[in-house]
């Protein structure tokens, strides 16, 4: 008992990497699902791109596109009304502060008159958002220019015009938006877990083992009555009653967020898919342990190791996004049949057991090469 | 000047021996690098990917889609598009009265009904009495201005900003106060020498594996990240001398371990680099709809919107200005550390 008192005294005293590896855990949740938003409901709402505006111009036509865009952004979302510098601009559209931003120059009456390109549209490509203003853009000028009378154009005219939309119907389907942004949510909840237990494992873990290796404490276990199998066993026990407490404390986590509703979204299969992964990992801290006593290099392996898998085994990105390479070297590795199990919707019963079996292999695996460099450090003691 | 050489390569051996040193400031920005460019290989080349959508065969205008350049329609029935929208094979489905079919509410079924509404819209103004001659289709009253918006970039850009700032370690061994400061401040060495040594070795060392890295960017990575070579070189060096102006000033309390100060060099630049777009865009959004002022006050974040702008956006407007004030912060931090280390006494002094 008193093995496993002083493997979570140290434990405890390495608390803060617990802590920064939660806190970088909210954040990547927080991160990962801001990101997910689709409206709710099943009535199909457009989506309202963000639009700034440089106005280098009062004339009348200047002004119709500035009580466009505002009738466009609606009376509770202000136009922000942005100073005439191109870098800057770039630099909002590419943060993603505006989906577009249209700059009117000095002599855009001028322009429209003889029908050249009137207003600047800066937008990124690779979204609809500002493709949607874009054309907004196109079809209001072109249709302002139309209502065009004796030198007068009609605003009036063209904003009822504008209004005729075409019918949206929505199609009932079996999962709702509701039901889709959760299941992402709980996905996106254990593949991050599979992160962050790897790095809190090796670090915690491998710190509190260190403690064991301290000359001081080295001399108090060779004069201690307690025989060397036994106290090996006390050891594992400890590190596994901390896998286990910290996984628990995830799971716990994931409960106090979601509670019953977990439920519908087969939180079983993500349960045991954490909870044999919990296993292969601690056999790999195992692995670490004995192939390294010092501190440092197991800072750096919990590190590199974790981030590095993470990044190439779809935590972070999609493995759609990921290179056919990039992959082939992930399935090198545990986490990427864990991220694949999280991944599948409506997983068959083979599914499963091929991927956690692949994944037990693994903790094998390390098991067996740690007993091998726990074999070669003791025989060197 | 022989003296002082010789007093520069005993530090550098010494910088170079200590293991945490070699690690966070050489290998670890490599390590890095390496990970996002692996993380991120996938995305690196994505290009705009147009809105699939059904279109009945009954449609008036059903070939028009094909001339609109977010969209790739294919005619179908309703039961047939019905099939592919539950199976998100299409985003919308353009029914034979123009009216549209959907299951969800997003920006790209916002676009096609953008362009079903400009269609209504144009019969909708036949009925209002102005005339089809009036309608000039060949005049385009807009000028595009792309801004390629790869999210991925902002990760690498503030990477190297942290990487940047990575000399916080050498300064931390510019005003650390253990055994090896006193053996040195009984040394023939002047404690000037020893700072200035320290100074000038943090710069150098970073420096070159900054430059490394830049390279190993561009030419092993292939990513082309700094078109302006120079400029981006000298935001760097900016980077540098911030990062060991901070060094010095982490390194003074005599009460915080010399572990404890590596971590908490480790953690700020962490941190500042999670403000500034390590995580992605949506962080630095959020702060600088908070006040634009404080990505400027944030060096990390400064470095990343400079690097950014030079490279990414091509302009230099406000770079002297932004590098000035990572420099005046820099300067500011230096003249209390060595104010404080020169009024610093040892037991053996």
């Amino acid at each position: 008992m008193n093995v496993i008192k002083y493997f979570f005294k140290n434990a405890k005293a390495n608390k803060i990497i617990f802590v920064m590896y939660i806190f970088i855990f909210v954040i990547i949740l927080f991160l990962s699902t801001a990101g997910n938003i689709q409206r709710q409901g099943t009535i199909f709402e457009p989506t309202k791109s963000t639009v700034g505006l440089i106005k280098n111009s009062d004339d009348e036509v200047a002004d119709a596109v500035e009580e466009y865009l505002r009738d466009y952004l609606g009376a509770d979302t202000k136009l922000d009304l942005l100073p005439d510098d191109l870098g800057s601009a770039k630099e909002l559209i590419y943060m993603g502060n505006y989906d577009a931003i249209v700059r009117i120059p000095e002599n855009c009456k001028e322009l429209f008159e003889q029908d050249k390109p009137t207003v600047q549209v800066i937008f990124s490509p690779l979204g609809f958002e500002g493709h949607i203003i874009d054309n907004r853009m196109k079809v209001f000028l072109m249709m302002y220019r139309a209502t065009e009378q004796n030198g007068q154009y009609d605003m009036e005219l063209t904003k009822k015009i504008l209004k005729k939309e075409a019918k949206v119907e929505f199609l009932k389907t079996e999962q709702t938006p509701e039901h889709e942004l959760q299941r992402l949510w709980v996905k996106t909840f254990f593949n991050t877990s599979g992160y962050i237990l790897m790095a809190i494992y090796i670090s915690l873990i491998g710190m509190s083992m260190s403690g064991f290796n301290e000359p001081k404490t080295k001399k108090r276990i060779a004069i201690s009555s307690k025989d060397d199998t036994k106290m090996q066993m006390e050891i594992y026990m400890a590190q596994l009653l901390m896998g286990a407490l910290i996984t628990s404390i995830l799971v716990g986590v994931c409960f106090a967020f979601k509670g019953s509703q977990l439920f519908e979204h087969q939180i079983g299969k993500y349960i045991l898919n954490l909870g044999v992964y919990s296993i292969v990992v601690m056999a790999l801290t195992f692995l670490l342990n004995n192939f390294t006593n010092n501190r440092h290099t197991k800072n750096v392996l919990s590190t590199v190791l974790s981030l590095g898998l993470a990044f190439i085994s779809g935590v972070f990105l999609p493995q759609t996004f990921l290179s056919a390479k990039v992959l082939a070297v992930a399935k090198f590795f545990p986490l990427y049949y864990f991220v694949i199990i999280n991944e599948t919707v409506h997983p068959e019963v083979s599914f499963m057991i091929r991927n956690l079996g692949i994944q037990m292999l693994f903790g094998i695996l390390f098991f067996v090469m740690g007993l091998y460099f726990a074999r070669k450090k003791r025989i060197a003691e | 000047m022989s003296r002082n050489l010789a007093a520069f390569g005993y530090f550098l051996k010494n910088a170079i021996k200590d293991k945490g040193f070699a690690f966070w400031t050489i290998m670890y920005p490599l390590v890095l690098i390496t990970i996002f460019y692996f993380g991120f290989s996938g995305v690196m080349n994505r290009e705009f990917e147009k809105a699939a959508i059904g279109v009945s065969p009954e449609h008036p205008f059903a070939s028009t889609f094909g001339e609109i350049d977010i969209i790739e329609y294919s005619l179908m029935d309703e039961a047939e598009a019905k099939n592919a929208l539950e199976k998100d094979k299409i985003v919308a489905y353009v029914k034979k009265d123009g009216s549209m079919l959907v299951s969800r509410s997003d920006s790209a079924q916002t676009a096609v009904k953008e362009v079903l509404d400009a269609m209504n819209q144009f019969s909708e103004m036949m009925k209002s009495g102005v005339p089809f001659e009036k309608i000039k289709f060949d005049a385009v009253y807009t000028e595009t201005i792309e801004q390629s918006e790869e999210g991925w970039r902002i990760t690498f850009y503030s990477g190297i900003a942290m990487i940047s700032i990575y000399s916080v370690f050498t300064g931390i061994q510019i005003s650390r106060q253990d055994g090896f400061s006193s053996r040195i401040s009984v040394s023939p060495f002047k404690k000037s020498t020893r700072i200035i040594c320290y100074f000038f070795l943090g710069l150098l060392v970073n420096m070159v594996v900054n430059i490394v890295l830049v390279f190993y960017v561009q030419n092993v990575l292939r990513i082309n990240l700094f078109p302006q070579l120079w400029k981006s070189f000298a935001i760097i060096a900016g980077g540098n001398v911030f990062g060991i102006s901070l060094g010095i000033l982490l390194g003074i309390p005599k009460q915080i371990k010399e572990d404890a100060k590596m971590s908490m060099a480790i953690g700020l630049s962490l941190m500042l680099s999670f403000f500034a777009g390590m995580m992605g865009r949506e962080i630095p959004r959020m702060v600088w709809k908070i006040s634009p002022w404080i990505p400027k006050l944030n060096p990390i974040a400064n470095i990343t919107n400079l690097l950014m702008r030079v490279n990414l956006i091509g302009s230099t407007q406000h770079f002297l200005q932004d590098l000035m004030l990572l420099l005046i912060q820099a300067i500011i931090m230096l003249t209390v550390g060595f104010v404080i280390i020169w009024r610093r006494k040892y037991e053996c002094d």
